[in-house]
């Protein structure tokens, strides 16, 4: 699969996520320069994900995408919350600057769920626009094919009752595929898998590729083919709760993530169809190896 | 346009880009005979196989008046083709209307059973059947009982005559560019220097046709490259050989006869290599012949699967000469196709994996179409495949991939090779 170098566009948030890892409002923007020092560090430029405060780089962030493909980057994408892309001008910019994949990250289908989480009031509806923007590009002659539109779904306990409406409007916007990722450690983990799995389905159902993060193949039975740790496996050695002993993904799950609600819903998964074909994936490689 | 002599039209729906090199064979070989040459009109016509594209095609008919009309028949194409004949029999039910081609061949009978504005279907290899039924119809030369090779209607019956051995010399047939019948144009120019497959594939056509290999004479063949490259309007074209890397003798003396002949700088595109056999000899042979892009499996990564549909396949001398091709610049197209038996949803995430892992230029990824006449096809039992009857042919599942599985992996694998493709040079 495509692994992608990332390349942290600063430590700031662009909203005030309630659930984002990387938020820390004290640090500074890294500037271009330094930018640029980290793409000339990557050992392997093909492929390079931009993610993180990019709305802050404004116009740097052209030149920035002009360097990473004067470094021999084939596949730049962008993840980001959307706001930028929202901008037509800035969006035709990245894509002619050489950025041809998006991924854009939502949490509703309506304001009232997505800012509960993004903090910002008016974020939703720069989200949907960035994403009508680039179905509208996407389909646009000049970039039929040419774009590809990722959406990724974090799914927390606030949010969870607005998940199944979320890919419904996501598949009629065309995306290319969808990430159901787990997030928060309050999310009740049962009762999440069940919506997420359902989620799935109907993205299934309407033609779209879908997979979920964070959910450990035995809360997943029956949708084994959207689990992201099956179809990137990778060894894990993380502790796993008593419960996961004798389980036959015990080799590649990554377990409950840690401190997450529900731990007793993880149950040890005595036999599976998939376990050797999984293990031949294994041997493919580890996309998630990193810079 | 309408004059007295006997007009006849072939007909082919082709896919975006491409032109149909057999009806040239057909035509070719028509003219070799001096009453069909001085009496009859023989006009090609191909449509693109989109929306449309049948009224163009019957107001052309309605327009020319053809006295008799053979279909080039594929399996992306029947559809259209039916379609359009069923229309021009209410119109002009006197034409004899002809259906040839690897879609309609192998169940010559059952489609003449099924689609009564079909009069004769051919079961194999066209051009010299198609001859003798031009001299059947406007010569009144013999019945249709005596042409080998041909099914028919004869009242409410179909008749099914016995098969035909192919053309053994194959420079019995015309070039179609040498003698005119078709114009060299940039992309769309097809050259062949055998007709056959070495390979057994189970899904292919070819694998359930002749096995033995027969060649156009290198005279030949040089004739025609110096037409096609000695015209500097030509860019690129074609070789439609089922592996164009057949032995290092024969590849030898294709790329030597290319380049002699290649006078402009001519690039030869999207030819089919059998990669586990690419080695340095065969790279050096295929810069020779200023091959630009190759197109190649591995169809599927799963070893037991390649075995159980009749391939074989060597992940380490695969990956190698891939790799020793993009390492003179050429692009590798590398496919894959869903559904085939032994595979199931993970071990097509795993052939996506693996084939991402080459870095080719593009990954093409289909879903497997069971063809009449493929060893697939004549074993769809054995497999537990289930298949839609009608063309496309779509596999539904097969003893190892379910149908959900086939529905899932397509739509993984199509977003995965849209992830992919998307790269910039």
């Amino acid at each position: 699969m495509i692994v992608y170098q990332k390349v942290c566009l600063g430590p700031e948030d662009n909203d005030h996520c309630t659930v984002c890892p990387v938020r820390d409002k004290g640090k500074k923007m890294y500037d271009l320069a330094g930018l640029t020092h980290q793409v000339n560090a990557l050992a392997d430029p093909e492929n390079v994900e931009l993610c993180g405060g990019e709305s802050r780089l404004d116009q740097d962030l052209f030149s920035l995408i002009s360097h990473a493909r004067g470094r021999g980057a084939k596949r730049i994408k962008l993840v980001t919350s959307g706001r930028w892309v929202a901008n037509w001008d800035m969006l035709t910019g990245l894509t002619e600057a050489g950025c041809r994949l998006f991924e854009v990250k939502i949490y509703g289908s309506r304001p009232e769920t997505h800012e509960a989480i993004t903090g910002k009031r008016g974020s939703f509806d720069q989200t949907l626009q960035g994403l009508q923007n680039l179905s509208t590009l996407s389909g646009s002659g000049e970039y039929e094919g040419a774009i590809y539109m990722a959406a990724r779904v974090g799914v927390t306990r606030a949010n969870l009752e607005d998940i199944i409406p979320t890919i419904a409007l996501l598949t009629s916007l065309g995306v290319d595929r969808i990430v159901l990722a787990q997030m928060g450690v309050d999310l009740p983990m049962k009762e999440a898998a069940q919506v997420v799995g359902n989620a799935m389905r109907v993205a299934a159902l309407n033609r779209v590729w879908s997979v979920c993060e964070g959910f450990p193949p035995c809360l997943m039975k029956g949708s084994e083919m959207h689990v992201t740790e099956l179809l990137w496996p990778e060894p894990s050695k993380v502790k796993k709760p008593k419960g996961c002993r004798g389980c036959t993904y015990v080799e590649i799950c990554s377990g409950p993530p840690k401190g997450v609600a529900g731990q007793r819903a993880f149950r040890a998964v005595s036999s599976s169809p998939y376990v050797e074909d999984v293990r031949l994936l294994l041997r493919i490689g580890s996309p998630h190896a990193e810079q | 346009m309408p004059n007295n002599r006997r007009r006849i039209l072939l007909v082919s729906f082709n896919v975006a880009g491409h032109d149909s090199l057999a009806l040239g064979y057909i035509k070719a070989f028509a003219l070799k005979d001096p009453t069909v040459s001085r009496r009859t009109q023989i006009d090609i016509l191909g449509f693109a196989n989109e929306e449309g594209s049948v009224r163009q095609a019957l107001y052309y008919m309605t327009e020319f008046k053809p006295h008799l009309i053979g279909f080039s028949c594929y399996v992306w194409s029947m559809g259209t083709i039916l379609e359009l004949a069923r229309s021009v029999k209410q119109i002009m039910p006197q034409v004899p209307i002809i259906a040839g081609g690897p879609e309609v061949g192998p169940g010559a009978d059952q489609y003449l059973e099924e689609h009564s504005a079909l009069d004769v279907v051919v079961h194999d290899e066209g051009e010299a059947v198609f001859l003798d039924l031009i001299r059947h119809f406007f010569a009144g030369k013999g019945q249709l009982e005596d042409i080998a090779g041909i099914s028919f209607r004869r009242g409410q019956n179909v008749v099914r005559n016995a098969d035909r051995s192919p053309i053994k010399d194959l420079d019995e047939i015309p070039s179609p560019y040498l003698t005119g019948v078709l114009t060299p144009r940039d992309g769309v120019t097809y050259l062949q220097s055998f007709r056959g497959c070495p390979f057994r594939c189970g899904f292919c056509y070819e694998a359930g046709r002749h096995k033995m290999l027969r060649f156009f004479s290198y005279e030949r063949v040089k004739e025609e490259l110096a037409l096609v490259m000695g015209n500097p309007s030509i860019r690129s074209f074609h070789f439609v050989d089922s592996v164009f890397n057949l032995n290092p003798k024969h590849l030898g003396k294709l790329s030597r006869l290319i380049q002699d002949a290649n006078r402009y700088n001519t690039a030869l595109r999207t030819i089919e290599v059998f990669t586990e056999q690419v080695d340095e000899e065969t790279v050096r042979f295929l810069v020779q012949a200023g091959v630009q892009s190759v197109e190649t499996g591995p169809q599927t990564a799963i070893a037991e699967t390649q075995k159980r549909i009749g391939r074989y396949f060597d992940a380490e001398k695969f990956s190698r000469g891939v790799r020793l091709m993009q390492e003179v610049g050429i692009h590798v197209w590398c496919d894959l196709i869903i559904g085939l038996p032994g595979d199931n949803f993970f071990r097509c995430v795993h052939s996506v994996a693996f084939t991402m892992t080459l870095k080719p230029a593009q990954i093409v990824i289909s879903i497997l179409h069971v063809l009449p006449g493929t060893p697939l096809f004549e074993k769809a039992e054995r497999f537990g495949l289930a298949f839609d009857p009608d063309p496309p042919h779509y596999v539904i599942a097969n003893d190892s991939f379910p149908f959900d599985q086939i529905y899932n992996a397509v739509l993984f694998s199509s977003s995965a090779a849209k992830e992919y493709n998307v790269a910039l040079p």
